[in-house]
């Protein structure tokens, strides 16, 4: 579902964010990306949402490669792929229920299927009771809920995630862990960035390791299914 | 290369795809509710999938409403902006208005166009009067007026204010004059200039004048009136763009945040764009609305003096208030201005906010 093959990014300034990156992470797996601040984790999520480009090698997403996808294709791309970040970004003037429909409108959706759409998101995250609520009365771990809700709303095939649970206390870091774990359970393919060790230790999923820009392993930390 | 590497992840995909029935503890539960949460078809392959056009509708209504709306939410704010905008409309529009009224004054005064023929003094009036008949029957010639001393005197006085001088002369010192006015047809400066020279042969006739330079140069100022009329409106059409345009990039800093999440979740540039540009036509329609009474008022604080002139200029002339056409046009040039103005501010600001 993602493939890295050979990439390297080097900024404009000069400095060389990943070099020869190479893993692939096939459809239905759940894997984190962990490193040192600095060491190249948001520059390989950027890539994958086309934010920015590799300087060299080949970034495949679903068989497609993205260096084909021209600017105006970017956005069609990104509907395919939830993202979640360490703010949840979300608009505080629109409610609960507008924050997480936005990209239903954005791909002109119709309400009737909005609502249930939003409705089925919320509810996964166990936040349906708050739909009518601004993102503002919500608690931290409440609004990356929103944000998750937001982010798979589309029923995209991949969630990206960076550093998601870096604001919150380590019970509600587990729930949000929980819930990217449900749902990989329903198949969807999931990348978490973070440098929470503990907690992926914890979780025992396949582990890829970024140092300096390279990637120094890419093991899986329990049940060995890949090796 | 490229589609050899797609081949090849293709075949590797579908392998570790084969590969993924290792882990059984997963498998029904994915079954199950793959339909509800996982479309595994998700094509990659089609990354252009038009909108549809109800959607498309609806998100330029909802542009469409919720820009006014803002607008409105900062009534203060955005009023200044329509005052900039109506006063860079009011300008042109109040010159053009001018220029409109003052153009069919000047059109009658080059109708009017007359030779004067001063007759010899020691003339006789009957012998005048003859040649008035003969000169009212030439084919190029509409009517011939005749002008004795004693009222050219009386006229004099009226309007020159130089009745005293010549009351105190003794005798009349003006001339009899015969006022020609050709025809409809002859009536341009060349063929005006031929009938003058024919008149001027008459016995009768010291001098025949005809007063064409000053009505050229009245045309020369109104083109050139025109002219500036015309930059003017050029110049200022696009100060209104450029107003418009550094108002949206203002609006645009403000909902950098909202820009950039749904540039993340997949919206077009037409999307973000949207908004802005109604807002922009929003702030062209609210200003050239605006202008609509400044203009009004203008122009009846500027209708009495004009008046007044034109009663001097002994033409019968009323100013014509806006009329229907000078509205919409207007209404309509500034909504494409705003439209225009945000779309370049548009253009070269979201470039500048992408996620990071």
């Amino acid at each position: 579902m993602i493939r890295f093959d050979n990439v390297s990014k080097r900024y404009s300034e000069g400095h060389d964010a990943l070099v020869n990156v190479n893993f692939e992470l096939s459809a239905g797996e759940m894997a984190f990306l962990t490193g040192h601040s600095g060491a190249g984790k948001s520059t390989l999520l950027k890539l994958i949402m086309l934010i920015e480009r590799s300087s060299r090698g080949q970034v495949l997403i679903g068989n497609r490669v993205l260096d084909q996808v021209t600017r105006s294709q970017i956005p069609y791309l990104r509907r395919q792929i939830g993202v979640v970040f360490q703010n949840p970004h979300l608009l505080f003037y629109r409610n609960v229920f507008d924050n997480v429909a936005l990209p239903l409108q954005i791909a002109g959706m119709s309400t009737r299927e909005q609502g249930r759409r939003v409705r089925a998101a919320l509810e996964r995250v166990g936040l349906l009771s708050k739909e009518n609520d601004s993102p503002l009365a919500l608690s931290g771990g409440e609004q990356q809920r929103v944000g998750i809700a937001r982010a798979i709303v589309n029923k995209p095939a991949i969630l990206l995630a960076d550093e998601p649970t870096g604001n919150l206390d380590p019970a509600l870091s587990a729930d949000i862990m929980q819930l990217f774990q449900d749902l990989n359970s329903v198949g969807v393919t999931v990348l978490i960035a973070t440098h929470d060790i503990a907690l992926v230790e914890q979780m025992q999923r396949r582990v890829l390791t970024l140092d300096q820009g390279r990637m120094s392993s890419s093991d899986v930390s329990a049940e060995g299914a890949y090796t | 290369m490229n589609r050899r590497v797609n081949k090849l992840s293709a075949a590797q995909l579908s392998r570790t795809n084969g590969g993924s029935t290792k882990k059984p503890s997963n498998k029904k539960s994915v079954n199950k509710s793959q339909s509800a949460w996982f479309s595994s078809s998700v094509s990659f392959s089609s990354l252009v999938s038009a909108l549809p056009f109800n959607a498309w509708v609806d998100h330029h209504r909802f542009s469409c409403v919720d820009s006014l709306k803002r607008l409105l939410s900062t009534p203060w704010q955005s009023m200044m902006t329509w005052l900039v905008v109506a006063i860079a409309l009011v300008l042109p529009a109040l010159l053009y208005l001018a220029f409109d009224n003052i153009r069919p004054v000047s059109e009658q005064w080059q109708n009017d166009t007359q030779i004067s023929l001063y007759i010899q003094p020691k003339a006789q009036l009957i012998a005048i009067e003859k040649l008035q008949q003969r000169l009212s029957e030439l084919a190029e010639v509409d009517t011939v007026e005749l002008i004795t001393p004693a009222m050219a005197q009386q006229e004099f006085q009226q309007y020159s204010g130089l009745g005293n001088v010549l009351a105190s002369l003794d005798n009349n010192p003006l001339p009899y004059v015969l006022t020609v006015q050709a025809t409809a047809s002859n009536n341009t400066p060349e063929q005006l200039t031929a009938l003058q020279a024919q008149l001027q042969n008459e016995v009768l006739v010291e001098t025949a004048q005809l007063d064409m330079n000053w009505l050229r140069r009245l045309q020369e100022i109104m083109h050139l009136a025109q002219r500036v009329v015309l930059s003017l409106a050029l110049l200022l059409s696009v100060g209104v763009m450029l107003i418009i345009g550094n108002t949206i990039r203002l609006a645009i800093e403000s909902r950098r945040n909202e820009i950039v999440v749904i540039k993340m979740v997949g919206g077009t540039d037409g999307f973000i764009k949207r908004p802005f540009l109604y807002t922009g036509f929003w702030y062209g329609i609210g200003g050239a609305l605006l202008a609509l009474p400044i203009l009004f008022i203008s122009e009846l604080w500027l209708s009495t003096p004009i008046q007044q002139l034109a009663f001097h200029y002994e033409s019968e002339y009323t100013l014509s208030l806006i009329d229907l056409n000078v509205v919409v046009l207007m209404v309509m040039l500034a909504s494409v201005l705003g439209w225009l103005g945000a779309w370049l501010s548009v253009s070269r600001h979201l470039k500048h906010i992408e996620p990071e």
